[in-house]
């Protein structure tokens, strides 16, 4: 048998076709806040205080991780907030009554999971859309916690427990580093096992991956019900930093996550994103923030260079995205 | 000679470097039937697109009426009245037959200034099913239609719209036979009226008895174009092709070994029945048939993809029941799928990641992709089956149909399956892969495998099956030997026809299906009365001729219970909703007998219009399947620009407030709808953007000042309270949703929005003007969340940067829904969508006087679109709606 030649492209068309990530548009808008930070904003360049401003969204940074496989895979989790309030909240009851820290801690690790796994099974049995179950959970999560607190906050955690944001490795602060550990871990996953090529394979195309025995249900099972862990988390780091817990504490984390992963480059429609793109894209966010917080401006501005960016990314992914498909 | 309707000259037309049509011209005269014929890959449906508008050519001219013309939209081709039935037919699943027709192309008499008279458009579309000898009920919902009941519905709407030009695109390939002579009777009657028609057919005795005359085209280029009279299927074949016959790959005697897939007495409700067959090591098994016969279904089933009522399948004499691709897979079985787009590939993964997709586990250790091992495997394969590539990174999407299928091939290869089920394997890919998929195929045979081959390309069958088996109507009709079979005989089984000599080819092992399987309602036509072809294409002439009492055969998927079934599911939907809050009204009034219209439920009805006035905007938002998360930030930002105009001038007038924060809330909305249309951002992440950027923008135009309630216009306040008469602002959210219902039923506009939920692509392809009506709903409910906005600051007496309007999209969204609209488009009814906003409202004031802490009433809205959400998912399966 004679060996089929094989065109080789040009060098430069391949490299330029590389470059042309979904996440490129997220790096270039990384790169001009940084500089605008840097040129126009008064004591930006301070790396202790750049980092500690982190610890200010690392929960939505925890959420968004779980997020971007969930919206890779073609579907969304609106329930993170609300889980994560009521995940805070069951701690922090747990906690009011005396229960050793380490039990509660699992306990609120387990109920976030379990949280997770309700959305997964209405979602994977029922076979009822994401959308409009999660859009129920958020409100019934957040529900919960409300009946269980109502409007009151509860604290009164240990000392060792409180404060997770005032807790450095070297500059470090905790919640980047849990963050970091989480994304590194979701990262390989989603790059570099046969579970997260068979998660874009389902995205591209749930009939197709289906007729290529990956088994859809277990995959979509398991990613809500990892999002769940995430609502764990985020809940813990939440109220340690707050040191207390409310039903409303995290009221829009759900739709700060999805701006994260749709900023990062991820396709609503399943089958692309990174979580490379979410972070990068958290950090901007995040860098946009603290310039606000800097200038002096009311917070609200940033909701909406947010708001603008997120826009603004898609337009110009759509428009790579062309250029890509030229070349 | 007659006129000249549309011509192409030297029109070219490439696709990613690959060239479909090279420099053809063609011309098309009124009142003739022009038939175009091809092999897979010659460009037929290209032109046909272009004519229709779909494409628009490289180089060259389309010519209509004479004059060159740019057609450059669906929608441009109907004006010049130009008709393009598709393949598939391109339908609105959730409207009605008459809306069908009338919805697509111009504005006809039925609607006047957008305005539909719906008992002229039902008497109309009676009128033109009559005239099309069409027996469907104009108000009979498309859901649940034939196909061939949906492609009379497009003939209907093409002759609506008087079209002269009619374009088909392969019409006849999911039709029976009595189905296609119903077409061709109105194919000839439109013929009479002048109209031309062009239309796509493998069948080549149809082609010849139908067409006047016929052009063909081989790998793009324009070949000849002849009068019927002058040819005959040899020819056209050898035209076709270019080449002898006889060069198709033959199977060289397969040495057979024991039965490896044994399947006995198969039954799957709906789909096919009491099918028994076995495929033996090294053997071909060939299923021909129609199409809709079931074949696809039985390949499906054996793959685990559909339950299973009766029978059973054995691997290796091991009986196994697959309940899902996965279990079929690990006990040794592929599935080359028919639909190699939507099942086969994943176009934007590489060569090499779709080569491994179904065995990961070889490229892998513990779950670890092994890049280096993947790129070998996959260049091991590509290397086996002669894949044309760049390299085995190359997404699959840049690759030619033959290349694709041969990835496909190369991955079940790679699973290393004993029994590989191909179904129409070589469909749609050119002549020189379609030899390379044939070898493949003998060689695999020739390993110890099992082949089970579904193809409706009989010469295909006949070349390379060991055995044939035929199905019809989910019925085994007859097997025949490699050496008994024959093009005649096949098609007999295949079709009904000649059902009495059926019998003597049945072999003993396979004739379960049989007894019942003999259509009873056909009678055995003599096939005498056209010459024997003696073309390897050749079909009995038989089926296609007029039968003179069409008894139409039973459809197997016997769907037509299911008409209307969606309307009486939303009223039976709707009931639900008015009982549960009629008896949570009643029980909360027996419990707590103070509860009454006067004081409690007047909260509710200033509660409701709130999220009345925007879920009218939101309703059609969803229906048209997209989503406004911004209307909360839309209401805030006109409430305070509002409220600021009252601090400025206290004595504004309020109508012309009312005004102001309508154009506001349109502003913002219309930027929504052309950030949606225009730069094709999805609505999710569009709204999802503006929603913070809207809500930002309110703080930097109040400066993050709150209006307050002294500086609110007691005017406005008063329109939000009662002292003896219904509140204004409840008889303003009654106007809306009455003006709402009747836009949506009875304006052209309204009921596009539901085609386009319903279809987008069919919206677009059948001339719909899609940007333009998002836009506009999207400018709508930002113009009802503006007066939403003035209304909140007339309830609550004051506006809030923060507050006023904040999580306000996900109440309405969540009214919406439970009110029972798909959230996948196309249906919803007004007045569900009032029951949704009443239900929460009712929520709302209820757990007060039910003595339960308000700290519920999220909890209990959770449940309520959980539970929305079950029900409709519930009756959905019920109804058999399974994506």
């Amino acid at each position: 048998m004679t060996a089929i030649p094989v065109q080789r492209p040009s060098h430069f068309r391949n490299s330029l076709a590389t470059l042309l990530r979904p996440e490129l548009v997220t790096v270039l808008l990384l790169l001009i806040t940084f500089a605008i930070g840097a040129r126009w904003v008064p004591n930006f360049l301070d790396a202790g205080y750049l980092l500690d401003s982190t610890s200010l969204y690392m929960e939505i940074g925890l959420l968004a991780l779980a997020m971007t496989p969930i919206i890779i895979s073609g579907q969304i989790d609106l329930s993170v907030a609300g889980g994560t309030a009521l995940v805070a909240v069951a701690f922090a009851l747990l906690n009011e009554r005396h229960v050793p820290i380490a039990l509660s801690i699992t306990a609120a690790l387990l109920i976030g999971v379990l949280l997770g796994m309700f959305n997964a099974a209405a979602i994977t049995l029922l076979r009822l859309p994401s959308l409009t179950v999660t859009l129920g959970t958020m409100a019934l999560y957040a529900g919960v916690a409300k009946i269980l607190l109502g409007d009151r906050s509860l604290g009164d955690f240990p000392d060792w427990f409180a404060g997770i944001d005032y807790r450095h490795v070297w500059l470090i602060p905790y919640p980047l580093i849990i963050f970091l550990f989480f994304a590194i871990v979701f990262a390989l996953v989603l790059a570099k096992t046969t579970l997260g090529r068979k998660i874009y394979a389902i995205g591209i195309s749930a009939p197709a991956a289906r007729y290529s025995g990956i088994s859809v249900e277990k995959i979509t099972f398991l990613l809500f019900s990892l999002s769940g862990l995430m609502m764990g988390c985020a809940g813990l780091m939440l109220s340690s930093r707050l040191g207390m817990a409310q039903y409303n504490m995290a009221t829009g984390f759900e739709l700060a996550a999805i701006t994260a992963v749709e900023l990062g480059g991820a396709d609503i429609f399943g089958g692309s994103g990174s979580i490379v793109g979410t972070a990068i894209a958290l950090l901007l966010l995040g860098l946009v923030r603290t310039e606000i917080d800097l200038k002096g401006w009311q917070s609200a501005v940033q909701l909406t260079v947010a708001g603008g960016l997120l826009v603004l990314s898609v337009i110009l992914t759509n428009i790579t995205g062309k250029l890509k498909r030229i070349l | 000679m007659a006129d000249v309707l549309i011509a192409a000259r030297g029109v070219s037309k490439s696709f990613g470097g690959i060239t479909v049509l090279r420099d053809v011209s063609v011309e098309i005269r009124a009142g003739e039937v022009h038939a175009l014929m091809g092999e897979n890959g010659a460009g037929k449906s290209t032109l046909l697109k272009i004519f229709g508008g779909v494409h628009r050519p490289d180089k060259g001219q389309v010519f209509v009426n004479g004059k060159s013309v740019a057609i450059r939209s669906p929608a441009a081709a109907q004006r010049l009245g130009i008709s393009l039935i598709h393949q598939e037919p391109l339908s609105f699943p959730d409207l009605d037959v008459a809306e069908n027709i009338f919805l697509a192309g111009p504005a006809k008499a039925a609607a006047r200034w957008g305005i539909i008279n719906r008992r002229k458009m039902y008497r109309q579309a009676d009128e033109v099913l009559t005239k099309l000898g069409v027996s469907l009920r104009p108000t009979a919902l498309m859901r649940g239609l034939s196909i061939a009941d949906q492609q009379m519905v497009e003939l209907a709407a093409a002759l609506h719209q008087k079209s002269r030009i009619l374009l088909m695109d392969e019409p006849t390939a999911a039709l029976t036979p009595a189905e296609v002579e119903d077409l061709f009777r109105i194919v000839r009657q439109l013929r009479a009226q002048g109209i031309a028609i062009v239309f796509i057919s493998h069948r080549l005795e149809e082609v010849l008895g139908i067409s006047d005359r016929i052009t063909v085209l081989r790998d793009g280029q324009w070949i000849a174009t002849e009068p019927v009279a002058q040819m005959d299927s040899q020819k056209l074949i050898s035209l076709m092709v270019g080449r002898p016959l006889g060069e198709v790959y033959e199977k060289e005697a397969a040495t057979v070994g024991p039965a490896l897939l044994e399947v006995q007495g198969l039954s799957s409700p709906e789909r096919f029945e009491n099918i028994s067959l076995n495929v033996r090591q090294g053997e071909i098994v060939g299923i021909a048939g129609l199409v809709g016969a079931g074949r696809t279904e039985l390949a499906e089933t054996i793959f685990g993809l559909h339950p299973i009522s009766d029978g059973s399948i054995k691997m290796d004499g091991k009986a196994f029941a697959p309940k899902t691709p996965r279990e079929a897979i690990a006990h040794g079985i592929a599935y080359v799928p028919e639909d190699r787009q939507k099942h086969g590939v994943l176009p934007p993964f590489s060569i090499a990641a779709n080569t491994t997709l179904a065995s990961l586990k070889k490229i892998s250790s513990l779950g670890w992709l092994r890049r280096r091992r993947e790129r070998e495997t996959a260049e091991e394969y590509r290397q086996m089956l002669r894949i044309r590539c760049r390299d085995t990174d190359q997404p699959v999407r840049q690759l030619s149909g033959g290349n694709q299928q041969k990835v496909v091939l190369s991955k079940w290869l790679l699973s290393n399956p004993r029994v590989l089920i191909l179904d129409e394997p070589t469909r749609g890919i050119d002549i020189g892969a379609k030899a390379e998929v044939h070898h493949a195929v003998g060689e695999l045979a020739r390993d110890g495998k099992g082949i089970l081959m579904i193809s409706s390309d009989l010469p295909e069958v006949l070349a390379i099956s060991d055995r044939i088996l035929v199905m019809r109507q989910g019925r085994l009709t007859a097997e025949f030997s490699r050496a008994d079979a024959t093009q005649e005989k096949i098609m007999a089984a295949a079709t009904g026809q000649g059902a009495n000599e059926q019998a003597t080819f049945f072999p003993s092992s396979c004739t379960q299906g049989e007894g019942r399987g003999g259509g009873s309602s056909e009678k055995p036509e003599a096939s005498s009365q056209q010459p024997e072809s003696s073309s390897a294409f050749s079909i009995q002439r038989s089926a296609f001729s007029p039968d003179p009492h069409p008894t139409p055969p039973p459809e197997y998927k016997g769907r037509e219970n299911g008409k209307n079934s969606a309307f009486n599911f939303l009223r039976f939907r709707e009931f639900g909703i008015a009982l549960i809050v009629l008896v949570g009204f009643l029980v909360t009034r027996f419990l707590n007998p103070s509860f009454s219209w006067n004081d409690s439920f007047h909260d509710v009805l200033l509660y409701i219009p709130l999220i009345l006035i925007v879920g009218m905007g939101q309703m059609m938002v969803i229906v048209s399947r997209n989503i406004d998360l911004s209307v909360g930030s839309i209401l805030g930002f006109a409430a305070i620009v509002v409220g600021e105009v009252f601090v400025a001038h206290p004595a504004f007038p309020l109508w012309e407030a009312a005004i102001l924060a309508a154009a506001v809330g349109a502003l913002l909305g219309a930027a929504n709808g052309i950030l949606i249309a225009l730069c094709s951002v999805p609505s999710i992440i569009a709204t999802l953007g503006t929603l913070g950027f809207y809500r930002g923008l309110i703080f930097i135009y109040s400066g993050g000042n709150q209006v307050d309630p002294d500086k609110i216009p007691t005017a406005l306040i008063r329109l939000s309270q009662v002292p003896a008469t219904l509140p204004w602002i409840v008889i303003f959210a009654a106007a809306l949703v009455l003006v709402t219902y009747l836009f949506l039923k009875f304006t052209r506009t309204g009921r596009e929005i539901f085609a386009i939920g319903s279809n987008p692509n069919a919206a677009v392809l059948r001339g719909i003007s899609v940007r333009r009506n998002l836009i506009l709903i999207f400018a709508i409910t930002g113009a009802l969340s503006g007066l939403a906005g003035l209304a909140y600051a007339s309830r609550f007496g004051y506006v809030n940067p923060v507050r006023t309007g904040d999580g306000f999209e996900l109440i309405v969204i969540s009214a919406v829904v439970i009110g029972g609209v798909s959230i996948f488009g196309g249906s919803g009814s007004v007045l569900g969508v009032v029951l949704g906003c009443v239900l929460l409202g009712l929520i709302n004031v209820a757990l007060p006087a039910l003595g339960v802490s308000d700290f519920y009433q999220l909890a209990i809205y959770g449940l309520a679109i959980l539970l929305a959400a079950g029900m409709d998912g519930f009756f959905q399966r019920l109804r058999g709606g399974e994506e």
